[in-house]
């Protein structure tokens, strides 16, 4: 083989091994008519139509199989001659705007897969067939149809669709209503009796108060948007009448799970589908769907998975909403358009609820993670620490809370060095370096009362993320102070300008600059926390912090871990200690962007 | 894990213990290395050790017969007390076992050297 087969071949390999871990199917030499095709899945964005596009130039697809989360499809070509065609043209090619190259392989059968569709729906996604009867769809069509003829009701001619507005006016440009300008054109009756039916069926919990009628012409179709937060309450529902029609959902990551909206059904989207996801409708003549979606059955095919081109007529969706009127209460705040100070106002509350979740997913787990890595950028150690560590008495105990990689362990003789930790994975460094580590919670320290003569607290104390579980810390380590014995914490500051720049701002050449940045836009991360931008002053006490993990291995894709953090107001320490009482404050200074307490306990 | 660092570990911190001390040893693996001998400075942490604890530990480590039974009143110039004491505290480490509190039966794992 050429060295470029090889590699191909390699890689095929390689893919092959990936699929191999889900489904039993194995790679033949020779050619047949059924394909993997690894590169190219629901996962990547691709949908069934890109696919189908790609390949029918080479030939006739009878089957293709993309299952949800997964970044391979399986096709079935109608004959093996199609499916060598495809092989050759496009094995190992760049095509459906992929970002790497796809790569085919016979495989001696497709697996039996119950929902070859992946069908599996988004949370609160809910289509019920048969919502109207045959009459009232007509009765519907008419009235609807009239009202485009004599442009009744407000809205015009979109680019795409014919679009017109009941109730309040939705915007298409920004997704939204305004909820405090209500139009003249009325809900009409009958549509009002369908609210009615949909909340005696438990679907919605009241009707609503705004329509939107779509008319879609064959071809034609709307693009994926998620309908604002603060537009309407918690759902949305679509009632398609005239042809049914293939929608598609598109989830944070890009996925596309297809949902086929079959006519006098009702769509109703609630929770994640409502919030979360987006939803449209390719412009397109016709959709690919399985012939058992139609309800068309093959004698010969009884399953019904094989495809069957269904053409779109005209089709007319009245879509309801029920306006909001204040903001929007949802629990998916990271999706969520509210104002930027309800969000930081829940925040505190959000933390309390979920304090241990918050650093366990963001702290623990995270520094496990990158216990490697993060050590090799932590060996330099701060010279009042170090000055800290040398002033306490010969022969004393030394105990480092939350010591990291122990680079504060060692640097002096005379001391019985302990490093208390919860990351194992920290710890084993510890270890190897040859000191003494012990795995323990900062909010129950597993040592005796009064044993130590020191303490530190580096860098710790702001990964606890209510002020409660603060001052507890503080409390554990004064009671395993000895009497008379010193406690030094480093809490990272929220002004990181005290002194003329710290270490970590001069990192960013842009914070040289004399203008200040403007406001960068608030992303917002796990438990709906702000994300911080590396490098920048910090906008918010209470926030997640990027950390880029780099592997030696560089093959090795780049992962970045938010780890949360509350970063100190001056003075804030100071409270906490004399909060936690029995300490008393002797030195208190700002050093390399932290705020730092020395105290005695009494 | 040497016996100075189990000395000082309780599991006071489980609800419903009150002492939490001393803490058994199950001892799976232990080592004995070679540690760097300075009499002052073992004369100087003697007074925080805890020596019923450290003759327990011992014994459940299978050392026993190396340390004294207790601390003699001038123990600070007895050169052979003081080796002794050394090579008990900081020469003897677990490996691998289990820390079992006395009041609840809890086990808290030892692996690799590190208490958990």
């Amino acid at each position: 083989m050429k060295k470029t087969d090889r590699k191909l071949h390699k890689k095929q390999v390689k893919a092959l091994n990936i699929v191999k871990k889900d489904y039993l199917i194995n790679s033949c030499e020779e050619a047949t008519r059924n394909l993997l095709v690894c590169n190219a899945g629901l996962m990547t964005g691709t949908s069934r139509e890109d696919l189908l596009q790609a390949l029918e130039k080479y030939g006739k697809v009878e089957n293709i199989i993309m299952m949800p989360r997964k970044s391979y499809s399986f096709v079935v070509m109608n004959c093996v001659e199609d499916s060598k065609r495809v092989m050759e043209e496009l094995n190992g090619n760049m095509f459906l705007d992929s970002n790497a190259p796809i790569f085919f392989l016979f495989i001696d059968q497709v697996p039996e897969i119950e929902d070859p569709w992946g069908t599996a729906t988004p949370p609160g996604l809910q289509v019920l067939p048969d919502f109207v009867s045959a009459e009232e769809e007509n009765c519907l069509l008419g009235i609807f149809s009239a009202m485009f003829e004599n442009e009744e009701g407000s809205g015009g001619d979109l680019k795409n669709r014919r679009v017109k507005h009941f109730g309040f006016e939705f915007d298409y440009s920004t997704n939204n209503i305004d909820a405090n300008k209500p139009i003249s054109s009325r809900i009409p009756d009958k549509c009002h009796d369908l609210m009615e039916r949909m909340v005696s069926m438990g679907l919605i919990p009241h009707v609503g108060d705004q329509l939107t009628a779509n008319l879609y012409s064959p071809g034609q179709g709307i693009p994926p948007h998620t309908d604002s937060h603060s537009c309407c309450t918690d759902w949305l529902c679509s009632l398609s009448l005239g042809s049914s029609i293939l929608m598609e959902l598109k989830d944070p990551q890009e996925e596309i799970c297809p949902v086929w909206l079959p006519s006098r059904s009702l769509l109703v989207l609630r929770e994640e589908a409502r919030y979360c996801w987006k939803h449209g409708i390719t412009p397109r003549h016709s959709d690919i769907i399985p012939s058992c979606l139609t309800g068309k059955r093959d004698a010969e095919q009884p399953r019904g998975n094989e495809l069957t081109l269904h053409k779109r007529e005209t089709r007319l969706s009245l879509t309801f909403r029920k306006s909001l009127k204040g903001e929007c209460e949802c629990k998916f705040r990271n999706f969520c358009d509210r104002k930027r100070s309800t969000v930081l106002d829940d925040l505190s509350e959000s933390l309390t609820l979920n304090a241990a979740t918050v650093e366990s997913r963001m702290v623990h787990q995270v520094y496990e993670e990158i216990a490697a890595h993060f050590s090799e950028t932590r060996h330099k150690p701060w010279p009042r620490v170090v000055d800290f560590v040398m002033s306490l008495p010969y022969g004393g105990v030394l105990l480092d809370v939350g010591c990291g990689n122990g680079k504060y362990l060692g640097v002096r003789d005379g001391l019985v060095e302990i490093g208390s930790d919860f990351s194992h994975n920290l710890l084993k460094i510890v270890r190897d370096r040859g000191f003494q580590g012990v795995r323990s919670d900062m909010l129950y320290l597993g040592f005796k009362d009064g044993i130590a003569c020191g303490i530190i607290c580096i860098a710790v104390l702001h990964h606890l993320s209510t002020p409660d579980r603060r001052i507890f810390a503080i409390q554990e380590m004064t009671r395993v102070l000895e009497k008379g014995g010193r406690l030094l914490i480093y809490v990272w500051a929220k002004d990181q300008k005290k002194e003329e720049m710290s270490s970590y701002l001069k990192q960013n050449k842009k914070n040289f600059k004399s203008k200040s940045a403007p406001e960068s836009s608030l992303q917002l991360g796990e438990f709906g926390l702000p994300v911080h931008k590396n490098r920048t002053d910090f906008q918010y006490q209470d926030l997640l912090v990027p950390w880029k993990l780099k592997s030696s291995d560089v093959s090795v894709e780049e992962k970045t871990f938010n780890r949360y953090y509350h970063v100190f107001q001056e003075g804030e320490l100071e409270d906490l200690i004399s909060a936690a009482g029995n300490l008393i404050v002797t030195e208190s200074y700002y050093d390399q962007g932290n705020w730092c307490c020395v105290c005695k306990k009494m | 894990m040497k016996l100075l660092t189990h000395n000082m570990l309780t599991s006071k911190a489980i609800k419903q213990v009150n002492t939490g001390y001393p803490l058994l040893i199950e001892a799976r693996d232990v080592k004995v290395s070679e540690v760097e001998f300075n009499p002052e400075f073992i004369a100087k942490i003697i007074p925080k050790v805890d020596w019923d604890c450290l003759r327990r530990a011992a014994e459940q480590l299978g050392h026993l017969d190396k340390i004294p039974a207790s601390v003699p009143d001038t123990y600070e110039n007895q050169q052979e007390f003081l080796k002794q004491a050394h090579h008990v505290l900081l020469e003897i480490e677990l490996i691998n076992g289990d820390l079992v509190c006395p009041e609840s039966n809890r086990k808290f794992p030892v692996t690799d050297g590190i208490p958990n």
